[in-house]
């Protein structure tokens, strides 16, 4: 596959015109956005403005109506989940619940696993090149766990863990991914105050380490101005204002926006917000948005 | 290719038989809704039913109209004490359910040999209340058919206008769709889970007790597998929703049946048509199938298996290493002390070992419920019938591996993209196709092609296979075979081992966990879950050869399809996931009841009811036995240890690092909703 | 294996004596004359499984009040509801409904006490007809034909748009329409207290108006009413007294336009300026 999986470093993420509905609702409706290489991109938005769908769409799990997501200029659109993950996107999950039953060191395992491909037989047979790639996966994996203080959970299963450890744990597998463009969904999103202030420098951290372009879903606003170096704003699916902390800080539609559905939002979206009543049909039912 | 043509009896005669099914289909697919549960009881709460009224017509002499409302009314009993026994299952993993109606249907079939169930003479027909026949070209209708005819469509309209009228149709047409929604707004779903289980069981009544009639020799206390899989066939036609369509489906899967009946002679061609029909079914009912069960299924499969982790304590390790060593040495050793008899049965109880352990591997890691695994295993023991002989018997055991895997892989296809319980269908099917149809017919004509292939047991009634020698040794007494079976025991359980320890297991579990999140993580899932069924279906061949070689003499009514459900109960009684726990299984399975049958204890232990208790109280099975008192021992050896050495403080408490333990007790039942906070 | 079985005792009877202590109060209230509060929820602590989600929770809501339940993604507010509605039980503290102690109930039970819960976008049933799902939400006046027709009666003159499509599938409505129908459902029940989840969830903003007006209906007929928000204005506009919820714990509990005031606590929202206050 040669294009944007051949290369490394970050990668530029180009979304133009992006847009899909549910059951007849504008989840995302003509959003675009760059992320430059090396970018910390933050996505807020109110719950229900296709922050989460819009990134469902980058990583392929969600598939757009209009509009194309591009990877250092070459279109996702026959890219499969999988196959996105091997060029080097990859995404957390808001409820990174991932696996319960598996352990901390399992997890980890599978993604070196995902890199280092062995056949069956040669591990069955436990041949010494099935030997040496597993005693290789456990020293990378080794290393990150030190890495990210993990190792008391060594082997405990992520249902037993708290919320923030498992994000932890989620991170973790992300730097041994190796991934060239970063979607993380929502990574404060129920963990205890403490746990959440602990999270800005561990994700600095990640940026520096992992060496990727960032996109950031996130609630926390304060996080996302302290952390990211553009700032996209959304509100009903669409794009309501982006560019650095400092300049969307001060427009006044990104504040009514975060406020909630105020009056300037109605009348500046225009015609399609103020159709016929009746005119949003069921709302999604992706959960949260 | 296929003409199907049939004289107008044939149809109505498919009709009758039809309607029966079409009850059974309804009943499956109203449990279905209410609980999302494959209830393989279904069948055999009806002929409670049956043999009830038998004996209260011809035993106490009631009247029939009163006999037959009682009957009705144990049947519906018995479907509400089901629930409640059961009702704890709902919210765990499918495959315990499963296995729990499948011993509950053992417990019922018991029931019947209850006294006051039971009638005096076996042989007598189930009454039928009036007298009329009618004719249609040269057959006579019996009453019993024409009974049938009038009453099962004003069941199926009663019901109908039940479900749409009554508060307890709205009720449940409410909890099929959202069972939170529904207990939000006021309905009480135990109860109306509970009456749709009473209902259930009535309609099975009426299908027992009318298709009885029709039966032409003794009272079948016994529903047979085929019934029940004709019934789900028409279920899945209605997409496990829709009621009418499965009623519907269910009268032309009778048609069906008689039309094949009529125009094909051979039971093997009959049964492939049906194979096909099903596995088509399944293929266009996909979307449908997997909308409804997805929220259901995810994440039901915590608090179900035996924990596949490795253990931390260096002092725990050693116990287990220790223990097993203890174990094989003591197996190796036992030839030696057993005789003959017993040797066969060591034997085939580590050959039961073998199947368990594929079935792990297929049902405890990637979750896929596999009631075929015996039919699997006759490929690999067809394979010792014909090539025993020629080939050399390590050759043969890897050859008959393979080819079973690529089985295996072809069996599970169709149910590949559904959720894990599905696939319990095709393996049913499979089952009964292998035994009705592969194995009794030695050499099958492919229709259109005329070709010949010869693929079942060279005599279906009996078969003799001599055992071959291994590098030269003769494994003619059962004292040698004893050995060789416990070798391949043993080598087994290494390679289940090594595939649960070094990457295998770990895949598995993460599709079967989370198939979306093991996609985004690059795990490529229809390859995980084939490689599941490869593997299974590798170890069922050439356990099969052994098993061939081991009985030495066998026929088709050895590959009875109800094996598979024991061998599923040994999975489950031994500990989902856990590799001592299906030798475990085996052995209390196998073991115990040919050992001790005479004993009531056991039997009551090993019986279905046994394995609903097992469910219920103990569902870690015998592994997780194991486990605990192999803690425990370590929590022993570590006291005795500390009161040895007296100096210094020494050793931390143990079970910090051994057990985790949840911070909050009672933190093991897991909300499965994903919930906005 | 001691000391485990200890540190459950130790914490059984910590909750014990708490629960004790609860009940004093509650009853030297009582004595006192005082009213007796719609909701009250004492010392609540919720876990999912090991992960706990809701810290020592404490708040009261008065009977006939329309207060707001603020806060970001995750921060427990559904949580709540569902403790509440009866849905999942909490790990420690005590709920009351009108006084009684349902910490413990099923949620068949606390609705028949008169609490209804509607859950933005997944209250109606969309398999069934819109005249099936209110007679499901006549459930509680089953036993009274009379009332359950009049009822249905009342709720068609409310919503004339549902009159329209009664024998339609619920499914075919639009998603304001179903929101209606679930609206309509429970007030045909008449609940004493009324827990909305994020009505207006992807809804566009002038059906969420006329929600919002009758909810402002339901509440002027008596029923108390707590809205779980996630918009501020919406919140400011509907309810007077308001509850601010982060990371599992209340931290603010008082009139809505104060806590516009509040720049620290509005930490998901910014406000223009004071940016570097913000941590």
């Amino acid at each position: 596959m040669s294009g944007p999986g051949s290369r490394s470093g970050p990668a530029r993420l180009t979304v133009e015109n992006l847009g899909v509905t549910f059951g007849g609702v504008r989840a995302v409706d003509n959003v675009s956005f760059t992320a430059e290489p090396g970018a910390i991109v933050g996505l807020i938005g109110a719950n229900g403005s296709g922050k989460t769908t819009t990134l469902d769409m980058v990583s392929g799990l969600v598939a757009p109506r209009q509009g194309t997501v591009r990877l250092d200029g070459t279109d996702l659109v026959d890219y499969l989940p999988e196959e996105r993950e091997r060029i080097g996107i990859v995404r957390s999950f808001q409820d990174c619940r991932l696996f319960p039953e598996l352990s901390v060191l399992d997890i980890l395992m599978l993604c070196e696993d995902v890199k280092r491909e062995v056949a069956v037989v040669s591990t069955t047979l436990q041949l010494p090149w099935a030997r040496r790639a597993e005693s290789r996966k456990r020293a990378a994996v080794d290393e990150v766990i030190g890495a990210f203080g993990l190792e008391r959970f060594r082997h405990h299963r992520t249902a037993e863990l708290s919320t923030g450890t498992r994000r932890v744990v989620d991170l973790a597998s992300i730097i041994l991914a190796a991934p060239r463009l970063l979607l993380l969904d929502e990574p404060t999103a129920g963990i205890a105050q403490r746990e959440a202030e602990a999270f800005i420098p561990l994700l600095r951290r990640l940026h520096e380490v992992a060496d990727t372009t960032i996109v950031l879903v996130e609630h926390d606003v304060p996080l996302v101005f302290e952390l990211c170096s553009s700032v996209v704003v959304m509100e009903l699916g669409r794009v309501v204002a982006d560019g650095p902390p400092d300049v969307v800080r001060a427009d006044p539609r990104a504040l009514a926006a975060y406020l909630g559905a105020s009056d300037e939002a109605i009348f500046a979206s225009g015609p399609t917000a103020a159709g016929p009543k009746g005119v949003s049909a069921t709302g999604p039912d992706v959960d949260g948005e | 290719m296929l003409a199907l043509s049939a004289p107008n009896f044939v149809l109505v005669q498919g009709v009758i038989i039809g309607l029966g099914y079409g009850l059974l289909a309804v009943g499956l697919v109203l449990i279905y809704r209410t609980n999302r549960v494959l209830n393989f009881a279904q069948g055999q709460v009806g002929v409670i039913a049956a043999v009830f009224l038998v004996k209260l017509t011809a035993d106490f002499k009631f009247e029939y109209w009163f006999a037959l409302v009682l009957s009705i009314g144990l049947a519906a009993a018995v479907g509400a004490l089901s629930e409640l026994v059961l009702r704890r299952l709902f919210n765990r993993p499918r495959v315990l359910v499963m296995v729990a109606t499948i011993g509950l249907s053992q417990v019922l079939l018991a029931l019947t040999a209850l006294p006051f169930i039971r009638p005096h003479n076996l042989y007598k027909p189930v009454p039928v209340p009036f007298d009329l026949s009618f004719t249609l070209g040269t057959t006579i209708f019996s009453p019993g058919e024409v009974l049938t005819l009038i009453v099962a469509p004003i069941v199926a309209v009663t019901l109908a206008l039940a479900v749409r009228s009554t508060s307890w149709g709205l009720n449940m047409r409410a909890m099929s769709e959202n069972a939170d929604s529904a207990r939000l707004s006021g309905v009480w779903i135990r109860r109306t889970s509970t009456l749709t289980w009473t209902v259930a069981g009535a309609l099975s009544a009426f299908t027992a007790i009318l298709n009885a009639p029709g039966q032409t020799s003794a009272l079948t206390e016994v529903l047979s597998p085929d019934l029940l899989l004709f019934a789900l066939t028409a279920a899945l036609v209605g997409a496990m929703i829709n009621l009418t369509v499965a009623f519907v489906a269910g009268i032309g899967v009778g048609v069906l049946y008689e039309l094949l009946q009529w125009n094909i002679s051979s039971t093997a061609n009959q049964q492939l048509v049906l194979f096909i029909v099903l596995l088509v079914v399944l293929l266009v009912r996909v979307r449908a199938l997997r909308k409804d069960s997805r929220s259901a299924e995810r994440s039901t499969w915590q608090h179900g298996a035996v924990r596949v982790r490795a253990t931390v304590d260096a002092l725990r390790n050693r116990i287990s290493v220790s223990g097993m060593w203890a174990a094989a040495c003591g197996a190796a050793i036992l030839p030696l002390l057993l005789n003959v008899g017993n040797n066969y049965l060591f034997s085939q109880v580590c050959i039961y070992a073998v199947i368990a352990l594929s079935l792990t591997i297929l049902t405890g890691w990637a979750g896929q419920v596999s009631l075929g695994q015996f039919g699997l295993v006759a490929v690999g023991a067809v394979m010792a019938a014909h090539l025993g002989a020629s080939v050399p018997l390590p050759l043969l055991l890897l050859f008959a591996g393979a080819v079973t895997a690529l089985v295996a892989i072809i069996v599970g296809l169709p149910a590949l993209r559904l959720p894990g319980l599905f696939l319990a269908v095709t393996t049913l099917a499979f089952a009964i196709f292998m035994q009705e149809a592969v194995l009794a017919t030695p050499c099958w004509t492919v229709p259109g092609i005329h070709k010949t292939l010869c693929t079942g047991l060279p005599n279906p009634a009996s078969t003799l296979i001599g055992r071959p020698s291994l590098f030269g040794l003769g494994l003619h007494s059962e004292r040698a075979f004893a050995w060789f079976s416990l070798g391949i025991l043993l080598l087994s359980i290494l390679a289940v081992r090594t595939w649960r320890d070094k990457g295998v297991a770990r895949r598995l579990i993460a599709v079967r966990d989370n198939e979306l999140g093991a996609a985004a993580m690059g795990i490529p899932v229809l390859r995980t879950k084939l490689l599941a069924f490869g593997l299974s279906g590798f170890m069922a061949g050439y356990a099969g050869v052994c098993l061939a070689f081991a009985t030495e003499r066998f026929s088709t009514a050895t590959f009875d399809p109800t094996i598979s459900f024991i061998i599923i109960s040994m999975v489950v009684i031994g500990g989902l996931g856990s590799v001592a726990g299906a030798v475990l299984g085996a052995l209390y399975l196998e073991g115990l009841p040919a050992l001790f049958g005479a004993n009531p204890t056991i039997q009551f232990l090993t019986s279905g009811l046994g394995l609903i208790a097992f469910i219920l109280y103990l569902p870690g099975g015998l592994g997780e036995l194991l486990h605990r008192s192999a803690d425990a021992l370590t929590l022993g050896v570590r006291y005795v240890q500390e009161r040895w050495t007296t100096h210094g403080p020494l050793g931390s408490p143990p079970g910090a690092a051994t057990t985790p333990v949840p911070a909050v007790p009672g933190a093991e039942t897991l909300t499965p909703e994903v919930v906005e906070s | 294996m001691l000391i485990l079985g200890s540190h459950s005792v130790r914490r059984d009877i910590t909750l014990v004596i708490e629960d004790v202590i609860e009940r004093y109060t509650e009853g030297k209230r009582r004595q006192t004359g005082g009213k007796i509060p719609a909701l009250q929820v004492h010392n609540l602590d919720f876990y999912y499984g090991t992960n706990q989600v809701l810290f020592d929770l404490n708040l009261e809501v008065e009977e006939g009040e329309m207060v707001a339940l603020l806060g970001t993604n995750g921060a427990g507010k559904s949580t709540l509801l569902r403790a509440v509605s009866g849905l999942s039980h909490p790990h420690r503290g005590v709920i009351r409904l009108f006084g009684a102690n349902a910490t413990y109930l099923e949620p068949e039970q606390i609705i028949a006490e008169g609490v209804a819960l509607l859950v933005g976008g997944k209250m109606t049933f969309s398999g069934l007809t819109v005249r099936d799902n209110l007679r499901i939400g006549g459930h509680t006046l089953r036993r009274d034909r009379a009332r359950s027709a009049q009822a249905l009666e009342e709720a068609m003159d409310a919503f004339p748009a549902l009159k329209a499509r009664l024998d339609q599938p619920a499914g075919t409505l639009s998603g304001g329409e179903q929101q209606m129908l679930a609206l309509a459902r429970v007030m045909m029940t008449r609940p004493r207290l009324l827990l909305i989840d994020e009505l207006a969830l992807g809804l566009a903003p002038m059906t969420v108006d006329d929600l919002m007006a009758m909810v402002r209906r339901i509440n002027e007929e008596g029923t108390t009413v707590i809205l779980v928000e996630q918009s501020v204005n919406r919140a400011i506009s509907l309810a007077d007294r308001c509850f601010f919820l982060e990371r599992g714990e209340i931290r603010f509990d008082g009139p809505t336009v104060e806590l516009l005031a509040r720049d620290d606590l509005l930490r998901p929202v910014f406000l223009g300026t004071a940016a570097s206050g913000l941590r």
